[in-house]
């Protein structure tokens, strides 16, 4: 290889080891470790709380981060801790070791009384819910729930954020599919 | 010194024999190369890249452990950045070095005009460059492989490792594990069939048994742990239970075919630099190598025990008694082959007369390493004190006293003694004996220090440690060491760089040593040799000189071959010629068909199936063209010229 | 240059007679088992370093014999022969230190494959993803207790251990008493340790196991038999309910971490976690990490990310009037 073809390359080769190692440096700092994704910052301690649960008279003029994301999206391994804190707090005892229900409703399905985005999910675990529900919210951390509610994203039946509404079927859901906010879950095509 | 006149042959049939051979100038030529010379030099520089960076990734992890609770890098940092490291140097760098070495100068020493397989070459290059950027590929993602080089499972199951850096890992070392297959197999046929006529099996150099060993070591070896990464991904894209202990899969199944390929492999490494010491050595030491047959039998019977030896990597699991003696006094029993080749090497020098130039430096420092890392081994060897030094700093010490030891070092020694043919110069002689003293005090500096802090228990692969156990002093000096032993790499590359335009003119044998490749000009045209030798002895240019040989090799008279691009194929054992072979020029075929594999693999590791299934047909496709069929030859009859 | 090499090895090992106050060093370890390793490993150590100052005294000298002169082409020797005793000599006299290496290992794999006498108590060991989980079985299950990370055993009794994992594999090494085993999970592997002095014997995980390997300690506490057994009376008496500060602190737990946790004696039997009894008697916390005390407890619960990044004991951000009660309690003030 003659002169300036070999400094071109020297040149290119410096310039994509220099960029790969800092673009490393930044992607790894401040994570510790996928499943704990200490690099996410989790909501104010209050912000989901203030979250309406249903259409409650005055919801459509509230101010709130109704499509709240969760802290750990796209985060692999938030959704593999979730798992195993499924499996270690039974809630498996009741919504079945594949999530699949028994005493519980199934989680894998589009269907969410209470309502399927992640900010929903959050607070039916962390406030309880009629008929037989738990409330975790003191039991467990903020970031363990959050880290369950990646878990049952992961299953496929929730609905992302920004479909707040369409999300939610309420009681009514139990009448049939698409009548009421019928919306596309993340297992629908 | 003994001068040989290289023209032997009247300029017109010279200048046909070069324009016959020579590459095609421009980028085609470049990306069409199947020279050997030319892809042993892409493989050595590409591989002394990887050697920089494993290099800048150990150096920081030095910083990190340099004192105890240090958080310069967090624990994700550093895990991927130990694990890298590994890969890095095991793979993209030992192997290939040597690999780069071999492909240079295998045919120049066996008197042949190229490899038996020049367009195999060719793609075991570019197998090998895009599967080092493959497993490069997760690093600027922050998703560089951190299970490990040695990648336990379950740790890298993927309920507890879910991210893209173990796919990489497992399927870069697929893609690598086709690299170095290809190219044992050309290895292995090349000595088998391409040697000059006269250089039976025993009169061929050490570092040819070297390699040839390791490559069909490899061969046996490479497919386990292409089997074990195939599982592996299979478990991880799938949801198969190879591994995953819920589904009754069993993690030492990894463990055992890991380690049947990885113990194979690290006397891959090292035996080729051996037999670079064996052929470089006895030059500076004015004689030939004491015990020849000894050490190459020992070359041979150290891979052969080489392949009953990889569960003492697995003392500590648990296996039952039996087992774990009989690996354990297999482990201990290999190190006799070693003693034959060291004490060979001492009756080299002392029975000779050394000549301290750089070379010599490296290859009589290695000696002292390579038995500094042998007893470490033997110490770990011994399966009952091994379970309190396995896991501990103490294995880090001997893994890099016989990896730098015995790989490093001859591989430095070998580019002060190998620069002079492939470049025309030579390299500067005073930075070379500092270059020499400061690798050689930086090294033990920063890994001798390793066997005590192991002693005093200090585990590995921990991201930091605390003060109280003790060992903050013992690791500043190891840092210190490291940057010191970095320094002294460096110098040596400055001396490349700077020899490259500045160094003094090398004729054909600066040293004065006696195999073939110093009966060419440097650097050799692009054809070897203008006539074919005929061998009659280990040293073909010192035979004046040595009385017991009576026979002369015939330098000036041999065949000529000069119909196109050929060369000639001889017997595995005595090497008398039988056929005469075609060799294929440029070609972009191995460029085309190492874009499409990698392809494949990227494919499959986004599962992009679609694009995988592409990637397999342009496969095929490039392989049906390189099969085509080509226009019968008639028999031609071989010319000899005298 | 060989001098460094031959110098480091003189001194090391009168350095290492020196640092026998290392936590985790062995080569000074007198207990049955590593004791008899220690003899094997001083015995290698030996033949390791006068294999190494005989290579380089031999090395040295053919350097320094042989100056070369130049005198134009002759070689050293006329014959491609000469030199072949130095093999057999060399290899003859290795093959001997080799092959009583050999035998001595496997002698000593014998030794200290089984206790001289039976061991009277088994302890199984779950190891878990960074932290020990210790569980003292018994015959009946109201006299079975789990304590975590630290490990207390009688002088002078050999104790099995059982070794399970739950998650990866992790390695049960506490150097001064035995070598390591590795806990593989679907396989129980066996060893069994013996102290003949009191003391506390630091242990290591030592199979890289994910982020916090290097944080993964455990100490193991040698008790004279009368000490041991009020110990076991202390772990399976567990702790009440108390009174005053210690009660809100007993609420504030049940509310915030009974999830994960278990105390013995009282209703909490959270499984995720270790268990927490008598966690005020415990030499430290996190796996070996803190030393215990209030301070460090406080920060353990409260930013336990920053003690050790990646742990899975989450940061439980406690208001102040909750975390003091909660503190007192576990430490049992």
């Amino acid at each position: 290889m003659d002169g300036i073809a070999r400094t071109a390359v020297v040149a290119v080769a410096a310039a994509v080891i220099a960029g790969g190692g800092t673009a490393w440096v930044m992607e790894t700092t401040g994570r510790s470790h996928p499943p704990q994704g200490g690099g996410a910052a989790l909501p104010p301690e209050g912000a989901p709380a203030r979250v309406p649960i249903g259409d409650l008279a005055g919801a459509a003029q509230a101010s709130l981060p109704d499509n709240l994301p969760n802290p750990f999206e796209g985060n692999a391994g938030a959704a593999e801790e979730g798992h195993r804190l499924y499996d270690r707090m039974n809630c498996a005892g009741c919504h079945g070791y594949k999530a699949k229900g028994g005493m519980g409703p199934d989680l894998t399905d589009n269907h969410w009384r209470y309502g399927g985005t992640p900010v929903q999910i959050y607070k039916s675990i962390y406030e309880g819910r009629p008929k037989g529900m738990p409330a975790w919210g003191r039991a467990l951390p903020s970031n363990s729930i959050w880290q369950l509610t990646s878990y049952i994203e992961s299953l496929g039946g929730s609905f992302p954020p920004a479909q707040y509404h369409a999300g939610m079927q309420g009681d009514l859901g139990d009448q049939g599919a698409g009548t009421q906010g019928a919306g596309k879950g993340k297992n629908d095509k | 010194m003994a001068t040989i006149a290289p023209e032997r042959l009247p300029a017109a049939e010279r200048e046909k024999l070069t324009a016959t051979w020579e590459t095609a100038p421009g980028l085609f030529g470049w990306f069409a190369s199947v020279d050997h010379k030319q892809i042993g030099i892409r493989y050595l520089v590409t591989s002394i890249v990887f050697l920089l960076l494993g290099g800048v990734e150990a150096l920081v992890m030095r910083v990190q452990l340099a004192q105890p609770m240090q958080r310069l890098l967090g624990p994700e940092q550093y895990d991927q950045l130990f694990s890298l490291h590994g890969v890095t140097m095991i793979f993209l760098y030992a192997l290939p070095v040597l690999s780069g070495f071999s492909n240079y100068l295998w045919p120049l020493m066996l008197g042949s005009r190229d490899m038996a397989f020049p367009r195999l070459n060719a793609l075991s290059y570019w197998l090998y460059l895009f599967s080092g950027l493959f497993l490069y590929v997760g690093l600027p993602l922050g998703q560089a492989p951190n299970g490990g080089w040695f990648n336990y499972v379950p740790y890298t199951n993927r309920q507890y490792d879910p991210g893209m850096n173990i796919d990489i890992y497992t399927l870069g070392l697929i893609f690598l594990g086709i690299s170095t297959v290809v190219g044992s197999a050309n290895f292995v046929v090349t000595l088998l069939r391409t040697r000059a006529p006269g250089m039976s099996i025993n009169r061929m150099p050490i570092l040819v048994w070297g390699t040839f060993t390791a490559s069909a070591a490899n061969l046996l070896a490479v497919p386990a742990v292409s089997l074990a990464c195939f599982m592996l991904w299979l478990d991880r894209s799938f949801g198969t239970h190879f591994f995953d202990v819920e589904g009754h899969g069993h993690p030492l199944l990894w463990q055992h075919l890991f380690w049947a390929f990885g113990h194979p492999w690290v006397y891959a490494l090292v035996l080729p630099s051996m037999g670079i010491v064996s052929d470089g050595l006895p030059v500076f030491c004015r004689r030939p190598l004491v015990g020849y047959t000894a050490v190459a039998l020992a070359t041979v019977t150290t891979m052969v025990i080489g392949f009953s030896v990889w569960v003492h990597h697995m003392f500590a699991t648990g296996l039952p008694a039996m087992a774990i003696s009989f690996f354990s006094a297999a482990s201990i029993i290999i190190a006799i082959p070693s003693a034959i080749s060291v004490f060979a090497w001492i009756a080299t020098i002392w029975t000779g007369r050394p000549v301290f130039k750089t070379p010599f430096l490296f290859f009589a420092g290695f000696i002292l390493l390579f038995v500094i890392g042998g007893v470490s081994g033997f110490m770990t060897a011994s399966a009952a004190f091994d379970w309190q030094l396995t896991d501990t700093y103490f294995v880090v010490a001997h893994l890099h006293y016989v990896l730098l030891g015995i790989n490093l070092f001859p591989v430095m020694g070998g580019i002060y003694y190998w620069f002079p043919k492939m470049s025309g110069r030579m390299m500067d002689e005073r930075l070379g004996r500092w270059s020499f003293w400061t690798m050689f005090v930086g090294f033990n500096l920063a890994f001798f220090p390793m066997h005590i802090v192991g002693l005093e228990g200090m585990p590995r692969r921990i991201y930091t440690y605390p003060a109280e156990l003790g060992v903050g002093g013992w690791n500043l000096l190891i840092t210190v060491g490291a940057f010191l032993f970095a320094a002294g790499i460096l110098m040596v590359l400055v001396n490349v760089l700077v020899s490259l335009s500045r160094g003094a003119e090398a004729g054909p044998n600066p040293w004065d040593a006696g195999t073939l490749e110093w009966s060419v000009s440097s650097p050799p045209p692009p054809q070897n040799f203008d006539i074919i030798p005929i061998v009659a002895s280990r040293h073909p240019l010192w035979e004046d000189r040595l009385e017991d040989v009576d026979e002369r090799s015939q330098l000036g008279r041999g065949y000529l071959l000069d119909r196109g691009r050929e060369t000639i194929g001889t017997t595995p054992m005595d090497a008398e010629p039988n056929v005469i072979l075609r060799m294929p020029g440029d070609s972009l075929l191995p460029l085309l068909l190492a874009i499409a594999v990698t392809f494949l693999f990227a494919g499959l590791l986004g599962h992009w199936w679609i694009v995988s299934g592409i990637a397999f047909a342009g496969v095929l496709a490039v392989l049906i063209a390189w099969f085509a069929p080509q226009p019968p030859v008639g028999d031609e009859k071989a010319r000899l010229y005298a | 240059m060989r001098r460094v090499g031959a110098a480091s090895l003189v001194f090391g090992p009168a350095l290492l007679a020196g640092c026998s106050s290392m936590p985790l060093s062995y080569l000074d370890a007198d207990s049955p088992i590593g004791g008899r390793l220690a003899q094997l490993g001083w015995g290698l150590l030996g033949i390791s370093v006068l294999v190494v100052v005989i290579i380089a005294v031999l090395l040295v000298g053919a350097v320094a014999r042989g100056r070369s002169s130049p005198d134009g082409d002759a070689l050293a020797v006329r014959r491609d022969a000469g030199g072949m005793r130095w093999i057999y000599i060399g290899v003859s006299i290795s093959t001997v230190a080799l092959i009583a290496s050999v035998i001595w290992t496997l002698l000593t794999l014998k030794a200290v494959a089984e206790p001289a006498k039976a061991a009277p108590m088994t302890i199984e060991i779950r190891a878990r993803q960074w932290w020990w989980d210790a569980i003292y079985r018994a015959p009946r299950p109201d006299l079975q207790f789990s304590t975590a990370n630290e490990i207390h055993i009688p002088v002078g009794v050999p104790v099995r251990i059982e070794l399970r994992s739950d998650d990866v594999i992790h390695s049960f090494w506490v150097p001064k008493l035995a070598g390591k085993t590795d806990v593989i999970p679907g396989q129980a592997n066996r060893m069994w340790i013996e102290a003949t002095k009191p003391g506390i014997y630091r242990g290591q995980c030592a199979e890289y196991c994910g982020v916090e390997h290097a944080l993964m300690s455990f100490r193991v506490v040698a008790d004279p038999l009368p000490e041991f057994t009020a110990w076991r009376a202390r772990q399976l008496r567990g702790m009440q309910v108390r009174d005053g500060v210690a009660a809100a602190g007993s609420r504030v737990f049940a509310e915030h971490c009974s999830a994960c946790h278990a105390i013995h004696g009282t209703g909490f039997g959270g499984a995720y976690g270790p268990d927490l009894t008598n966690l005020g008697e415990r030499r430290t916390l996190a796996a070996g990490v803190l030393d215990n005390n209030p301070d460090n407890l406080r920060r353990w619960i409260e930013h336990a990310q920053e003690v050790k990044p990646g742990a899975r004991m989450p940061d439980v951000p406690l208001p102040p009037n909750e975390v003091g009660p909660l503190v007192a309690y576990l430490e049992g003030r």
